[in-house]
């Protein structure tokens, strides 16, 4: 299924700040983690996440740091902040309104 | 192919991408390392599914994103220097700065002229105002440096020279100022941005000391027989250094480290000069700036190195770092 550019654009942060929710990670692990919550119907230009990324640590969400990765390499990590856990619940709240509105709408 | 011919394709494939988002944005080295990093790893798992070599780097590069459009979009958000500044900060410490550089103007042109020492650091000030409205990470941290030194200088003024109304009103600009470009959060300003305002401080020793110099009539190190010629080299060499790190070269670094030892000199210089002309404390003051100078010409230049590359380094960076 194709999906709307700006759907897409919309949702990475949400999808982001959701993902680290989980612990922190990295940026080939985080788009394998979309590919993987979307059954591959959420397709990045995977570059494209680190603009996001950036945005949200430049914006106080997340947070990054260094360590040595499986691969024997420095790998850049993410992990969530306090600030991103609270946009992360706002997120969720209005994502649900849309969410309910538009199933009302098409009920 | 051979598992070496593999390797050194793969490897090959990394540094070609790596070198194309350095030609089209002044990204970080931590930004291209993370970027090759996932190209790696894409590679890797394209491999791994197995896919020939070259059809899996033509693929991961496909998947990763074109050079030009990925390297843009990332220097959106952060260049080598640093984060962008919001709009309203960058504008806002623009504006204030543009008002005192036209107060300035006023003041000071009528009496040193258009061409002159003073005419020259106005117009190096407009051309950062210009880069900090098109919110460019390395005008930010030069303004910076340059905001905060004032700041503590005419907190010192105001200690020496009480009642001076003009000297409270630039201190509260500057402060403002300082304010507004100052890293709120960490990573705001990567190690080269710091470096710039290690330059700034230093820019305020060496000025200073060639200030000195000419209070002194004619300034004298006591052991080593130097005149006003080598606080100007001193200034024109934070100038060099700074101009380096902007272009992320080595010899910047190396120009650095040079210009830290000139100011070493000066300021045993001044330590050892005894004949104190002008205000009280202001010979303490110039001490003081001369010294924090010195200690950022040394660290400015540690801070640079490690972004630091052959070569002259790209003027382009100039424009849009």
């Amino acid at each position: 299924m194709k999906l709307g550019k700006e759907l897409v654009a919309a949702s990475a942060e949400p999808l982001v700040l959701a993902i680290l929710r989980g612990g922190p990670s990295y940026g080939y692990a985080i788009i394998q983690r979309v590919r993987q919550l979307s059954d591959g119907e959420l397709e990045w230009a995977e570059g494209m996440l680190y603009p996001v990324l950036h945005r949200l640590e430049h914006a106080g969400c997340i947070e990054s740091y260094e360590e040595r990765g499986d691969n024997g390499r420095l790998r850049r990590y993410y992990r969530l902040k306090a600030a991103g856990r609270r946009v992360l619940a706002d997120n969720r709240k209005q994502w649900g309104v849309i969410q309910a509105a538009l199933e009302k709408a098409w009920a | 192919m051979a598992h070496d011919e593999q390797i050194d394709r793969i490897e090959s494939a990394l540094a070609g991408y790596r070198a194309e988002l350095d030609t089209h944005a002044a990204l970080a080295e931590a930004e291209l390392a993370e970027l090759e990093d996932h190209f790696r790893e894409l590679i890797d798992e394209l491999r791994a599914a197995g896919a020939a070599t070259a059809t899996a780097i033509a693929a991961a590069r496909t998947r990763l994103g074109e050079p030009r459009a990925l390297a843009l979009e990332c220097a959106r958000v952060r260049t080598a220097f640093g984060a962008r500044l919001s709009r309203p900060r960058a504008w806002c410490a623009a504006t204030i700065m543009l008002l005192m550089t036209v107060w300035t103007l006023g003041i000071a042109l009528p009496r040193e002229g258009l061409v002159s020492w003073v005419g020259a650091e106005i117009a190096l000030g407009l051309g950062l105002l210009l880069g900090l409205f098109a919110r460019r990470a390395w005008p930010r941290a030069v303004l910076f440096g340059y905001a905060a030194m004032t700041a503590l200088a005419c907190t010192a003024y105001a200690a020496i020279w009480p009642g001076h109304d003009g000297i409270l009103v630039t201190l509260a600009c500057h402060a403002a100022t300082a304010v507004l470009l100052a890293p709120w959060r960490r990573a705001e300003l990567s190690a080269s941005g710091w470096a710039l305002v290690a330059w700034s401080v230093a820019y305020f020793g060496a000025s200073y000391a060639v200030i000195e110099a000419t209070a002194h009539h004619g300034f004298v190190v006591a052991s080593l027989g130097i005149g006003l010629l080598w606080p100007v080299l001193a200034l024109l060499g934070v100038a060099v250094s700074a101009l380096g790190t902007v272009l992320r070269a080595r010899w910047g670094v190396v120009a650095g480290f040079v210009t830290a030892g000139l100011l070493a000199m000066l300021l045993l210089g001044l330590a050892s000069a005894d004949r104190h002309v002008g205000v009280r404390g202001q010979h303490a003051l110039a001490l003081a700036m001369v010294a924090g100078g010195v200690l950022a010409a040394l660290v400015a230049p540690w801070l640079a190195l490690r972004a630091a590359r052959p070569g002259f380094g790209r003027l382009r960076d100039l424009v849009y770092g």
